[in-house]
């Protein structure tokens, strides 16, 4: 009777100015497309989740734009984690209330460890996820965490931060690299060994898969359980990276679902 | 017409889009005067076992709720923590549950009692193992995918209730029917094909 949970696969949607853009190394804006059409096309691939990041949020200081959260969240067939502006627990339950399955913490938690707390309070460890946004320092190639405010390495040691939201009860962890972001270059997958194995809450990884074999690697390698999140890879589409939006095939996902692990 | 309880905790909004995109009809139950008309409810429930609780018990409709499903019988399904509500307690904090389901509530681990990941999140299979009104023309799949994302599971006294369960470290109960109340585990308003099936398999379930 053994059967397994899959490997959980899951598109990336950045929003500036209300619309879908890619960047690299969270740089250099390229528009992508409307934010309800990518919805749609996700929603006819079957994708397993969709997690939506509002990036000009904390940059500007603004709030979450509600009603598109709404629109978007009307339109998705498959579960939703909104990030982006999230700072106060009335907002967070309003983005709830929108129809909206996760929240994504970012930037925010970082000195905010007890807002963290408190919204696992409030809405259920299993809505909160925590967005460890980190890049690798050039003086002493530790892992820093960089700051979505000031577009710059912080001197918060990345594996102190994860270790902060993991106290904080969050229930998932977003590592998402600065450093790969949009290079197509595969993974990073230093960090997450790191984590993976001292947290016991959901992981996910984000930023640099490039092709499908990103993904069976990252498995390989650090032989657990682990979420695959990827902007570039289900947006672009060939040398020139032209704008198709796409996901797994069929045979893909069978040879995915075959990976052993512990 | 499907109730869908407003009380404070659930993806309401969710449930009634995925209804209505397939051409089920619903409404949205915030007060007492709502239930008329109703032919069967949804109780939905996500976060904190004893937070949902709290919510319920403190908005108005609880008792109103109760009377439609014991008394009028009309059918009820509890969606994720709604499905948990329906027992009797949770490990999970202090509150009682409704009682309608004699059992309780229990955190998800190995079979050793060792801890797991949690939350269990993500689409899983499930194993059908009794006739069910919700599982009625998934013929052709043996084990279809549902999506997930919890980490307490219920325990019901009678195992006769249980009508699917999952494997995820170890075996559990997913879903319940008993009379003419039903739960799930997990998120049909989000599973796609599968959960669209279901919620209208619920819709077609019959009433007393």
């Amino acid at each position: 009777m053994q059967m397994s949970l899959r490997i959980r696969v899951y598109p990336v949607l950045l929003l500036h100015k209300n619309q879908v853009y890619k960047t690299i190394n969270f740089k250099n804006h390229i528009y992508v497309g409307d934010p309800l059409n990518a919805v749609r096309i996700f929603n006819e691939k079957k994708v397993d989740e969709l997690l939506v990041l509002d990036i000009d949020a904390t940059i500007n200081k603004t709030p979450p734009n509600i009603e598109l959260i709404k629109k978007i969240s009307r339109e998705c067939e498959m579960p939703l984690t909104y990030g982006g502006g999230v700072q106060s627990l009335e907002i967070a339950e309003k983005i709830i209330e929108a129809g909206v399955e996760k929240i994504a913490i970012g930037n925010y938690a970082i000195g905010n460890e007890d807002f963290v707390n408190k919204l696992c309070a409030i809405i259920g460890s299993q809505s909160v996820a925590g967005v460890v946004n980190f890049a690798k320092s050039v003086l002493d190639s530790e892992y820093y965490i960089y700051s979505t405010a000031d577009m710059n390495l912080t001197q918060l040691l990345a594996i102190h931060h994860t270790q902060n939201l993991i106290g904080q009860g969050v229930g998932e962890l977003i590592l998402n690299s600065v450093d790969k972001d949009g290079t197509m270059s595969g993974y990073d997958n230093y960090f997450l060994k790191k984590i993976v194995h001292s947290s016991e809450c959901a992981v996910s990884i984000l930023g640099g898969a490039g092709k499908f074999e990103d993904l069976t690697d990252v498995i390989r390698e650090v032989n657990t359980r682990v979420g695959l999140a990827a902007g570039s890879l289900f947006t672009f589409r060939g040398k020139y990276k032209s704008v198709l939006f796409s996901y797994l095939s069929e045979d893909e996902r069978n040879e995915l679902s075959k990976l052993d692990f512990s | 017409m499907i109730g869908i309880l407003n009380y404070g905790s659930g993806n309401v909004t969710a449930i009634s889009h995925s209804l209505q995109k397939n051409g089920i009809d619903s409404r949205i139950i915030s007060t007492i005067s709502e239930f008329s008309g109703i032919s069967r409810m949804i109780l939905p429930g996500v976060g904190a076992f004893s937070s949902a609780m709290k919510k319920l018990n403190n908005s108005g409709l609880r008792v109103e709720f109760e009377r439609h499903v014991q008394v009028l019988q009309l059918p009820v399904l509890g969606i994720c923590v709604g499905l948990q509500m329906l027992f009797e307690n949770s490990e999970e904090g202090e509150a009682e549950g409704l009682g309608l389901i004699s059992g309780k509530v229990i955190k998800l681990k190995k079979d050793t009692q060792e801890s797991i990941r949690l939350p269990h999140i993500g689409w899983n299979q499930l194993h059908i193992n009794k006739e069910s009104h919700l599982f009625k023309k998934f013929g052709n799949q043996e084990n279809p995918e549902f999506y997930f994302l919890h980490s307490y599971v219920i325990n019901p006294l009678s195992k006769d209730v249980i009508t699917a369960s999952a494997f995820y470290e170890s075996s559990f109960p997913v879903s319940v029917e008993s009379n003419n109340i039903f739960g799930v585990q997990f998120h049909p308003e989000k599973s796609h094909k599968n959960g669209a099936d279901l919620l209208k398999n619920y819709a077609n379930v019959p009433t007393h």
